[in-house]
């Protein structure tokens, strides 16, 4: 009834006003600490109150269990979430921008050998936030060391490890490099040293019920100011396992020992616990039947123990260590047994009644002040045991702790091996080496990267691989000889060039090798705002790309797209771009081409001052049409390598130079058909348009062809004041191909006095290079 | 130390707090109940309680609660020194585990309140600086959107996108790798 009213209300109370996004900013961040990260980034998405909290928010809880449940029941599950996973963590790593965080928890429970590196990774990147609360969970059979080499944790007051390499350095570390540490946990944790000593240390907690603790050796803890400690190591036989040393404020304790513990060495720890108050101790047994007197004796005062629980203990062994710690523990008022075994009367039922008044007696003449005994019991016939022993009614709360967990981390191996290029191909190794430096650094550094401004100035990335460079991995059973290395070089070049975006520079430059084949992200209208200078090389680009440069870059300058495989049929920008430089796919591949019909495409741009334009094998076979570059005053366009044009680009490129009214310098590039470039269909040339041109710049093109074509350009431009020729190449038609080229230096070459006649009085000749064939300088 | 501990205890157990609401009404707490709230223990170490300690941020109606709240849990820290950590919520040491379990069951029950009330006790405990109670209330928030779609979210608790279609496009396309 309550609940219904209560509920009725809420509605009432949620069609008025927005209470939660009312909240001041540190108690959303509250809330958001209890949820995963993958669902506080998603509150970004609530409204203009939500979109940047996630940057901030000092709380960050990574768990890949949670990507594995989303998932729906299929057979390749467990890649798919570790991929999401690892998409979702390294993104947020990066994109998060807390300078400090108050908790940092990782909860992997799945790694193989590569994702190792990741975690480790992502580990030091958590450290680096310096965080209060440190949590990393990983899988039962990961070899993850911690801590990584150079960490500092000023801030750390809890660490809590599951499942982690500890070595013996540990501990030192743990001393010098945790000022501040309080809390410590380790849960199943592969640890190798011996000591732990800590003069702030207040709670430890050291549970190993799989692995041996220690190696097997003795651990010692030293720490005065330790009030809780936890031990569980039920494996352990070693019989000195434990020692604590000066822990006098101790006042709870849980041991968890080794089968051999007790005795005199328990007694002896026992005995420097001298101020505990609440002991729990966990499955053990005495080997011997009897304590013998001498035994009996070293047991410890404990004055102020009040509450002592046995758990998983045989107790048809343990009655006389009961009856010591009755004896010897004056405050005692509480004892609680819990599923506790007793072998010798559940075996033999005869003997019940005989015994129980025994124990009665034990309990009741022993200790005045004990109150309650308490029983947890898991199995019927124990409990009606300890019912009737202790002639009072069991505790019914039947729950199970210790060693009986299961992990259920899948455990599927995840290999990745060199297949073709192996062992015997040092080049490969090294550029995978290369690689695999160039994405720890970039991720690491993008990561860290935390500009206290969220925007960049410039953000400039280049990744050329070599051709070939990517090769074949192996990778998993539903992915069986895909080119991962490729996928995973896309992803993480993806990955750092939306970082790029989003933090929102004035200056982009992505330089990529073709053959990775990424597709340039969305810029966003927010992201692009700042956007001055865009330069592309070797990306795919979009119409969402032609879209956003419409719409989304107000104040672009400088636009440069090289090798980019283009889906887009026109280039609209604003006024404000100055400077355009563009090719059309270098890089396409061949069926592709054949895909994609033949069209132009169209630029607009009105404010265009500069215009570069690489011609070569062109998606678009109709060429470039510009439209309204009546602004140009330079413009420089240059061809492929070994570039002939096909009748159609030499027709376009023909409109382009026709649309050069106003261009004041003039640099043609790699021609070697430049004839064909100025003649039109009745192969006459027509230089009428360049009235302004004042420079002209012939780079890398066929001197004959230059030589033939010069005389026309010298007469249709009367401004022309400076002719450069640069690496033109003199070669007849059989030598084009030939490889022997060398540069000379020629100040004033007598084939260039040919020209001579044709110099307005203000030309002069800038410095030239002619490259000669070696057979031809005589 | 122990022993110095359980005097202060006794004397605080003697000595009363009045707390005064928004609305003018008092409260008679113990020291001990009201020493949860970070904010009135310094205004006790900086003696400055006499006469009552007026909360102008609270009403009556929730301060009444705060207290039952902080009635509870004050018997808890006192019973359970040293061993209820502010970082962890999972009891330390078994025997602990039952005394923890009834807690929660208080807490759970402490909760059944409607949404309007919810938010004003996460304000109360945010001013009185009571780290367990809001924590518990902001839990309880937070486990309502747990695993909702933003838009449910945004319908739960009547919240107003304001967010152009673009604008809400260009996040989920930056934060695409979260809601995959």
């Amino acid at each position: 009834m309550a609940h219904t009213s209560s509920s009725k209300r809420a509605c009432v109370v949620a069609a008025g006003s927005d209470l939660l996004s009312s909240l001041p900013d540190e108690l959303l961040y509250c809330v958001m600490s209890f949820l995963t990260a993958q669902q506080a980034v998603q509150t970004g998405a609530l409204s203009r109150r939500w979109r940047d909290l996630w940057y901030s928010m000092p709380c960050l809880d990574i768990d890949y269990h949670k990507f594995v449940q989303t998932l729906p029941a299929a057979t390749s599950g467990a890649t798919m979430a570790w991929r999401r996973f690892e998409n979702f963590t390294a993104n947020l790593l990066m994109y998060h921008r807390a300078p400090v965080l108050d908790r940092f928890r990782l909860s992997v429970r799945w790694c193989g050998s590569r994702e190792l590196e990741l975690v480790e990774r992502w580990v030091r990147r958590g450290i680096g936030y310096r965080p209060v609360v440190l949590e990393v969970t990983m899988s039962l059979a990961s070899t993850l060391k911690f801590p990584p080499d150079l960490w500092l944790a000023p801030r750390l007051k809890r660490l809590q490890l599951r499942h982690v390499l500890l070595d013996g350095s540990f501990t030192g570390l743990l001393r010098l490099r945790c000022p501040v540490l309080e809390d410590l946990e380790l849960n199943e944790c592969n640890c190798d040293f011996q000591e732990i000593a800590s003069a702030i240390l207040k709670r430890l907690a050291i549970e190993s019920y799989y692995n041996p603790v220690c190696g097997g050796r003795r651990l010692t803890v030293t720490a005065p100011a330790l009030a809780s400690l936890r031990l569980a190591f039920p494996r352990c036989t070693d019989q000195d396992v434990l020692l604590v040393n000066g822990a006098e404020f101790l006042s709870q304790a849980s041991i968890n020992g080794c089968l051999k513990f007790v005795g005199t060495n328990l007694f002896r720890c026992l005995g420097s616990l001298c101020n505990i108050r609440t002991l729990e101790l966990w499955s053990f047994s005495y080997p011997n039947a009897k304590l013998s007197n001498k035994e009996k004796e070293m047991f410890p005062k404990l004055n102020n123990l009040t509450t002592l629980l046995m758990g998983k203990c045989d107790m048809s062994k343990q009655f006389d260590i009961l009856q010591l710690f009755l004896k010897n523990a004056p405050s005692l008022d509480k004892v609680t047994l819990s599923h506790c075994m007793y072998t010798q009367i559940y075996r033999k039922k005869g003997t019940l009644r005989k015994i129980a008044p025994q124990y009665l007696k034990l309990i009741s003449f022993e200790s005045k002040d004990l109150k309650l005994i308490e029983i947890k019991y898991k199995d019927g016939n124990a409990s009606k045991l300890f019912g009737l022993l202790m002639g009072i009614r069991p505790c019914r709360r039947a729950r199970c702790r210790g060693g009986g967990a299961t992990c259920g981390a899948p455990r599927r191996a995840y290999i990745i091996s060199a297949v073709a290029d192996g062992e015997q191909h040092p080049p490969a190794i090294r550029r995978r080496e290369g690689w695999e430096r160039l994405e720890s650094f970039a991720t690491n550094l993008l990561m860290c990267h935390s500009a206290p401004t969220a925007t960049l100035d410039r953000f400039r990335l280049r990744v050329g691989l070599e051709p070939g460079a990517i090769f074949r991995y192996e990778y998993d059973a539903d992915e069986r000889h895909g080119s991962v290395l490729g996928r995973c070089v896309a992803k993480h070049v993806d990955r750092w060039i939306r970082w790029g975006i989003t933090s929102r520079p004035a200056e982009i430059s992505v330089e990529l090798s073709p053959e990775l084949q990424i597709k340039l992200p969305p810029l966003g209208p927010s992201a692009s705002r700042r956007l001055r200078t865009l330069r592309l090389a070797g990306v795919r680009l979009d119409r969402g790309f032609a879209d956003s440069l419409r719409s989304g870059c107000p104040v672009l300058e400088v636009l440069e797209i090289r090798d980019c495989v283009c889906d887009f049929q026109e280039i609209i920008v604003s006024s404000r771009l100055k400077s355009l430089a563009m090719d059309c796919g270098m890089g396409l591949n061949l069926e592709e081409e054949e895909q994609q019909p033949r069209r132009r495409v169209r630029v607009v741009a009105p404010g265009l001052v500069s215009l570069c334009l690489f011609v070569g094998w062109s998606p678009y076979r109709d060429g470039i049409f510009l439209d309204g570059v009546d602004s140009l005053v330079c413009a420089s366009v240059a061809a492929g390598e070994g570039c002939r044009f096909e009748p159609m680009s030499t027709k376009s490129l023909r409109e382009i130079f026709a649309n050069l009214v106003n261009v004041r310098a003039l640099k043609l590039s790699r021609f070697l058909e430049v004839e064909t470039l100025f003649m039109d269909d009745e192969r006459r040339v027509d230089f009428s348009k360049f009235h302004k041109l004042t420079a002209l710049d012939l780079d890398e093109c066929d001197m004959n062809e230059v030589f033939r074509v010069l005389p026309g350009f010298l007469q249709s431009a009367p401004c022309l004041e400076k002719v450069t020729l640069q690496h033109c190449k003199v070669y007849s038609a059989a030598l084009l191909h030939g490889s022997h080229y060398f540069t000379v230096f020629i100040s004033s070459h007598s084939m260039l006095h040919r020209f001579v006649g044709y110099l307005t009085p203000k030309l002069c000749f800038a410095t030239s290079f002619l490259e000669v064939p070696r057979g031809k300088e005589g | 130390m122990a022993s110095a501990g359980s005097g202060d205890e006794k004397a605080a157990a003697a000595a009363m707090i009045t707390l005064i609401s928004s609305d003018n009404e008092k409260f008679e707490v113990t020291e001990a109940t009201a020493t949860l709230s970070q904010t009135i223990r310094h205004m006790i170490e900086d003696g400055c309680t006499d006469g009552g300690v007026p909360l102008p941020n609270v009403t009556s109606k929730i301060l009444a609660r705060v207290i039952e709240y902080c009635k509870k849990h004050a018997t808890a820290a006192a019973g359970e020194e040293g061993s209820s950590s502010s970082f962890s919520d999972a009891a330390f040491l078994e025997v602990d585990r039952a005394f923890l379990e009834e807690l929660e069951e208080f807490d759970d029950a402490f909760l059944e309140v409607d949404r309007a009330t919810l938010f004003d006790l996460i304000l109360a405990a945010n001013y009185l600086d009571i780290k367990g109670l809001l924590n518990l209330t902001c839990q309880k928030v937070a486990d309502s959107v747990k695993g909702k779609t933003p838009e449910q979210i945004r319908e739960m608790y009547n919240i107003v996108n304001d967010l152009t279609p673009e604008e809400e496009a260009e996040i989920r396309r930056e934060t695409q790798w979260a809601f995959e």
